[in-house]
C-alpha cells in the first residue's frame, strides 16, 4: 500500500507513513508528471491511495431545503451549489455525507475535469501493476486523526500546500458540522493563522477547541501522529 | 466532531473471470440437481411399478384367501343326510313313547302321532272329552319335566257334548330329551 499526496503546490508519495517522495510544483500536470518516476520505481504490484489537497477537492455545508429526497437529490443539490461555495468552475464530482433526516449536510466537490485526468493517470500506472484503492481528500484522513486524539473537538484546520481547510462542529444536539470551508489558495503559514482565527471567531469556538495539521514538505519524525495512523504521518505537523 | 469517509474512487467492477467461475459453478450446480431429479424420478417410477405389482400379488393373496375360506364355508350335500341321519339317530322316541304312555287319562284318546326327528318335535292329535281332562292330560305329560314340555297347539270343541272334541298337542326334544 502507498500514498500519494497530490496537490497543485506539492506532490509526495509516502510508505507507512514514512516519506519516499517530496516535490514541490506548479500545477497539477507538473505534480502527477512528477510522480510517475518514483512509482515507475517502485516494482511489483501495489495499491495506491490518493490523498487530494484541500484546493482540489473541497468542503461546504449545503443547507437543508425542503423536499430532497434521496441521495441522488442532495448530490443534485451539492452540484448545483458547488461553484457558488467553493469557487470551482464547470461539471464537479459530489460527494455527499448520509445524514437522517432534512439537516444540513457536509458536501466535498471536485472539478470532473480534474477527476478525469487523475483516473487516466490511475488507468497509466494499473499497467505497471498499481490498482487503485482510493481517492480522497487529505484533510478527511487529518480529521479521522484528530477525531481519534479528541472525539470532543470542536474545530479542525487542515493547511496543505494550498488550501487550508476548517472543519467546525455543530453543538452536540444539532449534531454534523457548522461550517465546512476550504480557503484557496493559501499557501503562507501567517495568513493562514489569521484567516483561521477570523473564521474561528466567526463560528464562535475558542482556539483552544481547535486542531490545527499542517502540510510541511521536509519529513520528520513521526511523533504522536504516527499513532494516529496518519498515511502521511511524516509529512504533518499538529499544532493548537 | 464526527469523522467523513469521502471516497472519490470508482467502485471496482467485478472481474470477468470472477463471472465466468460464478456461472459454472451455477450451471454445474444446476446439472447435478437436474441429474438427482432425473435418478430420482427413475427411481420413483421403479418403486411405483414394484408397488403395482405388489399390490396385485396382494389382492391375488387376498382372493385366493376368500375364495378358501368360501370353499371351506360350502356344505357338501353329504353332510347335509349326515346331520339328519345324525339328529335321527339321537331323537328320543322311546322316552317320547314312554311319556305319552305314562300319561293314562280318562276321557282321552290318541288319534295320531306324528314325530319329526329332524326337527327334533312331536305333534299329537288326540279326542277329548272336556277342557278339564285335556288340561289334565297336559299337566300329567309334562310331570316330571323341569320345564313343560308338552303344550297345546290347539282345541276344538264341539258343541254336542261327550264326543268329537279333538284337540293337538305338541313337544320339542331337539335337546335329545334331557
Amino acid at each position: 500500500m502507498h500514498d500519494l499526496y497530490v496537490g497543485t503546490r506539492m506532490a509526495a508519495l509516502c510508505q507507512g507513513g514514512q516519506a519516499i517522495f517530496v516535490a514541490a510544483v506548479n500545477d497539477t500536470d507538473a505534480a502527477l508528471a512528477a510522480l510517475s518516476p518514483p512509482l515507475a520505481k517502485l516494482g511489483g504490484r501495489s495499491k495506491l491511495r490518493i490523498w487530494l489537497s484541500g484546493g482540489l477537492c473541497r468542503p461546504f455545508i449545503v443547507p437543508a431545503v425542503p423536499g430532497i429526497r434521496g441521495t441522488v437529490e442532495w448530490q443534485r443539490t451539492a452540484a448545483a451549489l458547488a461553484p457558488q461555495r467553493t469557487g470551482l468552475a464547470g461539471p464537479c464530482r459530489v460527494w455527499v455525507d448520509a445524514v437522517k433526516g432534512d439537516a444540513p449536510r457536509v458536501a466535498v466537490v471536485m472539478q470532473e475535469s480534474w477527476f478525469e485526468q487523475l483516473m487516466a493517470f490511475v488507468e497509466a500506472n494499473r499497467t505497471r501493476g498499481h490498482s487503485l484503492a482510493s481517492i480522497r481528500p487529505w484533510w478527511a484522513d487529518v480529521l479521522r486523526a484528530a477525531h481519534a486524539r479528541d472525539p470532543q473537538l470542536r474545530a479542525m484546520a487542515t493547511q496543505d500546500c494550498d488550501s487550508l481547510t476548517v472543519l467546525v462542529s455543530a453543538p452536540p444536539n444539532e449534531g454534523g458540522f457548522s461550517l465546512a470551508s476550504t480557503l484557496t489558495p493559501v499557501t503562507d503559514r501567517d495568513a493562514a493563522e489569521s484567516a483561521l482565527a477570523r473564521l474561528l471567531l466567526s463560528a464562535d469556538v475558542d482556539a483552544a477547541q481547535s486542531l490545527t495539521a499542517r502540510l510541511i514538505q521536509q519529513p520528520q519524525e513521526p511523533a504522536d501522529a504516527a499513532k494516529a495512523g496518519l498515511a502521511m504521518s511524516a509529512l504533518t505537523e499538529w499544532s493548537r | 466532531m464526527k469523522t467523513l469517509n469521502v471516497e472519490f474512487a470508482p467502485r471496482q467492477p467485478v472481474p470477468l473471470w470472477i463471472w465466468i467461475v460464478l456461472a459454472s459453478l451455477l450451471l454445474a450446480l444446476a446439472a447435478h440437481q437436474a441429474w438427482l431429479a432425473w435418478n430420482l424420478t427413475g427411481k420413483l417410477k421403479l418403486a411405483e411399478r414394484e408397488s403395482v405389482e405388489l399390490s396385485g400379488q396382494l389382492d391375488r393373496a387376498t382372493q385366493q384367501r376368500q375364495e378358501a375360506l368360501a370353499r371351506a364355508h360350502v356344505e357338501l350335500p353329504y353332510a347335509q343326510d349326515a346331520a339328519a341321519v345324525a339328529r335321527l339317530a339321537a331323537f328320543p322316541i322311546d322316552r317320547v313313547l314312554g311319556s305319552l304312555e305314562a300319561a293314562q287319562v280318562q276321557g282321552i284318546k290318541l288319534t295320531a302321532l306324528d314325530v319329526s326327528a329332524t326337527e327334533g318335535s312331536v305333534k299329537a292329535e288326540l279326542e277329548f272329552t272336556d277342557n278339564d281332562t285335556l288340561m289334565h292330560y297336559l299337566a300329567e305329560l309334562n310331570a316330571g319335566e323341569p320345564k313343560p314340555r308338552w303344550r297345546l297347539i290347539q282345541a276344538q270343541t264341539n258343541a254336542s257334548a261327550g264326543a268329537g272334541n279333538t284337540a293337538s298337542i305338541g313337544s320339542t326334544w331337539a335337546d335329545g330329551g334331557r
